[in-house]
């Protein structure tokens, strides 16, 4: 069942992700010809492909539900005999599938163009930067899972805030999408502060996965005169705790099941 | 779909006289299955439920027996069909000789009129 | 199946202040086919909405099968949209294959056997198809689904006359009226005037005459299509 509904996502979203792919390819080809000529464009599209990523899940989720409803298959698939959290995860699920994709293919074409950087900038480097410049790609390739897990939970977020704005805006007719951005802007807000609770943090801080002083250590030792430049900012070395990211799950998770609600009990077609 | 019906009329009643009409010319042989209810209401294009009440109706005045699981049949019992013709015929008449009296003519001269009509049928079918 | 029922209880639903069904309260219980007559505008496809469980009520109760509606209830209530409402990228074979999987109430055979009858091209694209034969795929998937109740809304508007009769067969046929209540709305009634056995007429959101066919034709000793020229007067 959920399998059947995953392949119908799948096949109603392949040309936005044929498009999407397009466009990133035509950036990696732009940013790693163009990158010796140091221009302002190179920076802006590297940013806009960052970004695009992280509103990956936001704009397809979104894409996926208006064309249901601008193209009237929701009258079909409001009526299909099927929980509404099988119909909204399958959407996730393929979605979430496309942007896997997407940022493994974005991971190696930033490798890639990395190495060309540090092919170019080894060879006119002032005597003292080649060590970091050396260190650049080893450092890339440690540090990609973490960006991974950032990069992919703030898409998670905002994939969630998409269906919860789209359902909403179903529910409360009209101006519910209004009432849902300003409910999710105030609901983050909400829940930094709850997180930032010292109660909260001793309770999710349980099994480091990252340890932000290693990763320093790391630098300085590859860099030593890093660690002048960054004397008097320890506060912003933190880590990455296991219990960070099961919480962050738990409420994700939970922030789901409520919107899977309102489509079974308040939704209106 | 074979069959016009006058909708200012219930339905299944009128499906039963065309049924009874089939059955009395005997196009429908004492005993003979008669088509499924769902067949019958395609065929005549009507709500399969209306041929249902027809059907029951029909069983409830014993002109068909329905067997389970088998289908509805027409009665074997041909003293019922002739009872049947002769009913119909019994009120078809009436309502012609009351008609007939509405226009004026008295009942030997409808008699007289029928004779005459069916000596000229009898020739033009010479 | 269970004997299908549906209830309706003092319902009035407005979008924004705009009533569109004042107060409607009625109750369909067994088989059958139901007409919901009315003019473009009467509330027939806001009822049928309601009914399918796909709208809430502003006020007031809609129970199908003895529990209220939600988008839930469609494991009882099979809806059929006015609108184009396919997945135009999937083929009639897509179409059916997912639906069996979906629907555990659907039923694969029927729904080939309808489309062999039909002459349908199985392999070809939903979008390619012509507008008759995307209303009869759209038909055959609601048909094919074994729950009490089926919702259609304007099966036949805007459909070539040959398609309508059609289609009107390919419910006659196949809708399983002995167990399933059939919901449908038109504003043609001489079209579906042999078909009804219960009719529900609407005016201005509001239901006015709740009958069975048969005992209106003898009552009034006319055809459904004069009553409703009689009451929507």
């Amino acid at each position: 069942m959920w399998w059947s509904l995953y392949k119908k996502e799948w096949q109603e979203s392949l040309f936005r992700f044929a498009v999407s792919l397009a466009l990133l390819t035509a950036a990696y080809v732009f940013i790693y010809i163009f990158m010796e000529r140091e221009t302002p464009l190179v920076f802006a599209v590297s940013l806009a492909v960052v970004f695009l990523h992280i509103f990956y899940l936001f704009i397809m989720l979104l894409a996926s539900l208006i064309k249901e409803w601008k193209e009237n298959t929701s009258h079909l698939w409001m009526n299909l005999p099927v929980k509404g959290y099988v119909l909204l995860s399958a959407k996730l699920a393929a979605a979430f599938t496309q942007f896997l994709i997407s940022i493994s293919y974005a991971i190696v074409a930033a490798d890639l163009i990395l190495q060309r950087a540090v092919r170019m900038f080894e060879d006119s480097a002032a005597e003292g930067l080649t060590g970091i410049i050396s260190m650049l790609v080893p450092l890339f390739r440690e540090l990609i899972p973490w960006v991974l897990l950032a990069v992919t939970n703030g898409a998670l977020q905002l994939g969630i805030a998409a269906m919860f704005i789209f359902i909403f805006s179903k529910v409360v007719r009209p101006f519910g999408w209004l009432a849902a951005i300003v409910l999710t802007v105030l609901t983050n807000y909400i829940y930094t502060w709850i997180k930032n609770i010292p109660l909260i943090e001793r309770i999710t801080e349980w099994t480091p996965l990252l340890k932000g002083e290693e990763i320093q250590e790391k630098i300085y030792s590859l860099y030593p005169g890093g660690a002048e430049i960054m004397d008097g900012s320890e506060g912003i070395v933190t880590n990455v705790y296991l219990g960070q990211i099961a919480a962050e799950l738990l409420v994700l998770a939970g922030a789901f099941f409520l919107i899977s609600w309102l489509l079974d009990r308040k939704a209106e077609l | 779909m074979g069959l016009t019906f006058d909708n200012n009329r219930p339905i299944y009643l009128q499906l039963m006289e065309y049924l009874y009409g089939q059955i009395c010319r005997t196009d429908l042989k004492p005993g003979e299955k008669l088509p499924s209810v769902r067949e019958l209401a395609v065929k005549v294009g009507v709500n399969p439920n209306t041929v249902s009440r027809t059907y029951m109706e029909m069983e409830r005045k014993d002109i068909v027996v329905s067997k389970r699981g088998q289908g509805t049949f027409v009665t074997e019992d041909i003293t019922v069909i002739q009872e049947l013709r002769k009913k119909i015929a019994d009120d078809k008449i009436g309502d012609f000789i009351l008609m007939m009296n509405q226009i004026g003519l008295k009942n030997e001269e409808i008699l007289q009129l029928m004779e005459q009509k069916m000596a000229s049928r009898k020739e033009e079918e010479e | 199946m269970n004997e299908p029922e549906i209830y309706l209880k003092n319902v009035t639903k407005k979008y924004l202040r705009q009533p569109a069904l004042e107060n409607i309260s009625f109750q369909l219980k067994g088989s059958g086919v139901y007409g919901v007559l009315g003019e473009n505008g009467s509330g027939k496809t806001t009822l049928l909405k309601l009914i399918a469980g796909l709208l809430r009520p502003s006020s007031g109760t809609v129970k199908v099968m003895h529990r209220p509606v939600s988008r839930l209830s469609s494991k009882d209530i099979a809806y059929l949209s006015d609108a184009d409402s396919l997945y135009s990228f999937q083929s009639a074979q897509q179409l059916i294959h997912f639906w069996e999987k979906v629907a555990p109430d659907f039923s694969k055979d029927k729904a080939f056997s309808m489309i062999r009858e039909l002459n349908l091209d199985v392999n070809m694209k939903i979008k390619n198809l012509s507008k008759g034969n995307r209303a009869r795929l759209k038909l055959v998937i609601a048909l094919s689904r074994q729950v009490p109740v089926l919702v259609m809304d304007e099966p036949l508007s805007g459909l070539d006359p040959l398609v309508r009769e059609d289609i009107l067969k390919l419910i006659v046929m196949n809708a399983d009226v002995e167990q399933q209540l059939l919901i449908l709305s038109t504003h043609e009634v001489s079209e579906v005037e042999a078909f009804l056995d219960h009719v529900i007429f609407m005016k201005d959101g509001k239901c006015i005459l709740e009958e069975n066919a048969e005992v209106l034709r003898e009552q009034k000793g006319q055809s459904l299509v004069a009553t409703m020229r009689e009451v929507l007067a």
